[in-house]
């Protein structure tokens, strides 16, 4: 069985389906780009496969696990420990300062800090924002801000990396570096990477795209 | 551990999440203060009261319809059939209590001081030739310990004929039984003097006993009811036989009655309160939204927030609780030692008051606030909950 599996998936928000019957694999350690236009559905897939949603219809099975049948506990375990979330928003607590800020899902999950604030100060480096781990969120940029948004993804060395319009707020030549720098952190933490996009240009960096039009894959 | 004290750091950032959790901290202790002080005040006067009857009736009043009568064994063994654990036999009579220009109508009480203070549990001690007088009394009369007193008492008062005896006493003490009344109006000589004033031998008008043990607050007045309905029936009709609550039964009615009323009442204050924890966790809902939203997107649980939401409130619940045992302490000593709190003896009959809280009042102010402290947690609790995280996620973004 493939990594991620998703079989016959349907999402419906009152009237309105979002999403119909889907069906698609990935393999573990993927890098995988999820294409469409805005209001298509491919959020809303995202989230199904962060454990943030459930279904309204479907299985969507990741590492063995159906995610459909988990209870609001092991969701949530399963949210912490193997998902990382890149939000286009940033979303880092204003009250934290940003090492805080990527200390929080290991808090959350009550796992120990030695190995994340190992792995902090070493993604710090490489992505050049050392400097920022002490001050708080509204005292750095934009462009260090998703920086620490993607360590605090990382810092429990997630299996699946999920990715909502990352570049969604750069210019073409950050967008690149962006990209590029998620391709090899995944690869690096040995993570399986989806990358939610409306641009072609961002999808193109990516080795397979998933094309979803009204719901339903197109390519 | 960690995650709670984590969101409780989101929580609590910024000036006014603080400050509003101090206010409802405040509002919450001083209600649950307010409740525990009226309470404690009303139990406080019913138990003071009870104390202070029973140091000067003892548990159970004996007289006759007749006025005076003998102790004798006949009336001993009667007696004896209630199992009282202190009997004494007491001449009272009235008087008028002279000093300094200034008189009081008083009753005078002739006492075997052993008996007596066994039956009562007042300490007193009346030497011979000596009158022990009320505190108040002894105030309003300006005779202190040491000075003389002049009593005049009907002579012969078994049959009120003749003129009025007067008879020249020092005072060798002071006392209190607690009730504003009795410290003005009750004094005591030695049984065998005021025999002797009286011309009444050795027959008395009082008998006083103790079915049990005085020193120690009555959890329940079933065995003095017991006993009295033992007296009825084996006493002869010229006897009466009352209970120690019987001359102030309307005012201990009245309190009980109004503990309940005022218990009724003093819950709006506790609802005010509780919109105020409301208030403060509607507020911080709204406030903290993203911070929520985005806690339960990297893997805060349902659970985890339930347990946040109780952790707070019991947190809140718990702090009020000690503030208000503390305030309510504060007041008691206000009670006994500002002027302006004491209470005026001669309306409220106590000499003085203080609160007196038992178990079972704490019991149910706290149970009661816990309570509504709980459902203040299950809304906050709710409005997560009745919203999806994504929908959570997409709303407070976008906002």
């Amino acid at each position: 069985m493939s990594f991620i599996q998703l079989e016959n998936v349907e999402k419906s928000f009152g009237n309105t389906q979002v999403l119909r019957g889907l069906n698609f694999s990935i393999e573990s350690k993927e890098l995988v780009a999820i294409r469409g236009a805005s209001g298509s559905g491919k959020s809303t897939l995202l989230y199904l496969l962060g454990g943030l949603d459930r279904p309204s219809s479907g299985r969507v099975m990741i590492d063995n696990k159906n995610l459909t049948s988990l209870d609001d506990e092991a969701l949530a375990k399963f949210r912490n420990e193997s998902v990382g979330f890149v939000f286009q928003f940033h979303f880092l607590l204003p009250s934290m300062t940003c090492g805080d800020n990527i200390l929080l899902p290991s808090r959350i999950g009550g796992h120990s800090r030695d190995q994340v604030e190992k792995d902090t100060k070493k993604l710090a480096k490489i992505l050049g924002v050392t400097h920022c781990l002490s001050k708080f969120p509204f005292e750095i940029s934009g462009g260090e801000q998703q920086r620490i948004n993607i360590i605090r993804a990382l810092s429990l060395r997630p299996k699946i990396l999920l990715c909502d319009e990352p570049t969604g707020n750069l210019d073409s030549k950050n967008t690149e570096k962006v990209a590029t720098l998620l391709k090899n952190l995944a690869a690096d933490f040995a993570a399986t990477l989806l990358v939610v996009t409306h641009d072609d240009r961002v999808a193109s960096y990516f080795p397979r795209k998933i094309v979803i039009e009204d719901g339903q894959i197109i390519g | 551990m960690k995650s709670y004290l984590a969101i409780f750091r989101i929580v609590l950032h910024g000036k006014s999440a603080g400050k509003i959790l101090l206010a409802t901290l405040f509002s919450f202790t001083f209600s649950i203060a307010v409740i525990l002080c009226t309470f404690g005040l009303m139990d406080g006067f019913d138990h003071l009261l009870k104390s202070g009857l029973r140091h000067s009736s003892g548990d159970l009043l004996v007289t006759n319809k007749r006025g005076f009568f003998f102790l004798d064994n006949d009336l001993q063994q009667a007696i004896s059939r209630a199992n009282p654990i202190a009997v004494a036999p007491v001449i009272q009579t009235e008087a008028f209590a002279l000093h300094d220009g200034k008189s009081r109508g008083v009753l005078v009480r002739g006492i075997e001081n052993h008996n007596f203070s066994q039956a009562t549990g007042l300490k007193i001690s009346v030497p011979a030739e000596t009158v022990v007088i009320g505190e108040e009394l002894s105030k309003q009369l300006n005779a202190p310990i040491g000075s003389e007193i002049a009593l005049t008492l009907a002579r012969g008062n078994d049959s009120s004929e003749g003129l009025p005896s007067v008879k020249l006493l020092k005072v060798s003490g002071t006392i209190k039984h607690g009730i504003y009344q009795k410290d003005l109006r009750f004094a005591y000589l030695n049984k065998n003097d005021l025999a002797e004033l009286l011309g009444v031998g050795d027959r008395v008008n009082l008998v006083i006993l103790a079915t049990e043990p005085v020193d120690q607050p009555l959890l329940s007045l079933d065995p003095v009811k017991d006993a009295q309905a033992t007296l009825r029936h084996n006493l002869s009709s010229d006897f009466y036989a009352k209970p120690f609550w019987s001359e102030y039964a309307f005012l201990i009615e009245a309190v009980k009655v109004e503990k309940f009323s005022i218990s009724l009442i003093l819950q709006l204050i506790v609802v005010v309160a509780v919109f105020n924890i409301m208030a403060f966790v509607i507020y911080i809902m709204e406030k903290k939204a993203q911070d929520f939203f985005f806690l339960r997107a990297v893997g805060l649980s349902l659970k985890s927030l339930m347990n946040f939401w109780l952790i707070s409130v019991l947190m809140i619940w718990f702090l009020s609780c000690i503030g208000a045992h503390l305030l309510s302490l504060l007041f008691n000593w206000g009670l006994q030692n500002l002027p302006f709190l004491q209470i005026p003896g001669e309306i409220y009959v106590l000499s003085s008051l203080s609160i007196k809280l038992d178990l079972q009042a704490y019991i149910t102010v706290y149970s009661v606030s816990l309570v509504w402290v709980l459902f203040a947690a299950l809304i906050g609790y709710w409005r997560l909950k009745s919203r999806p995280i994504i929908q959570g996620l997409r709303q407070e973004f976008s906002a």
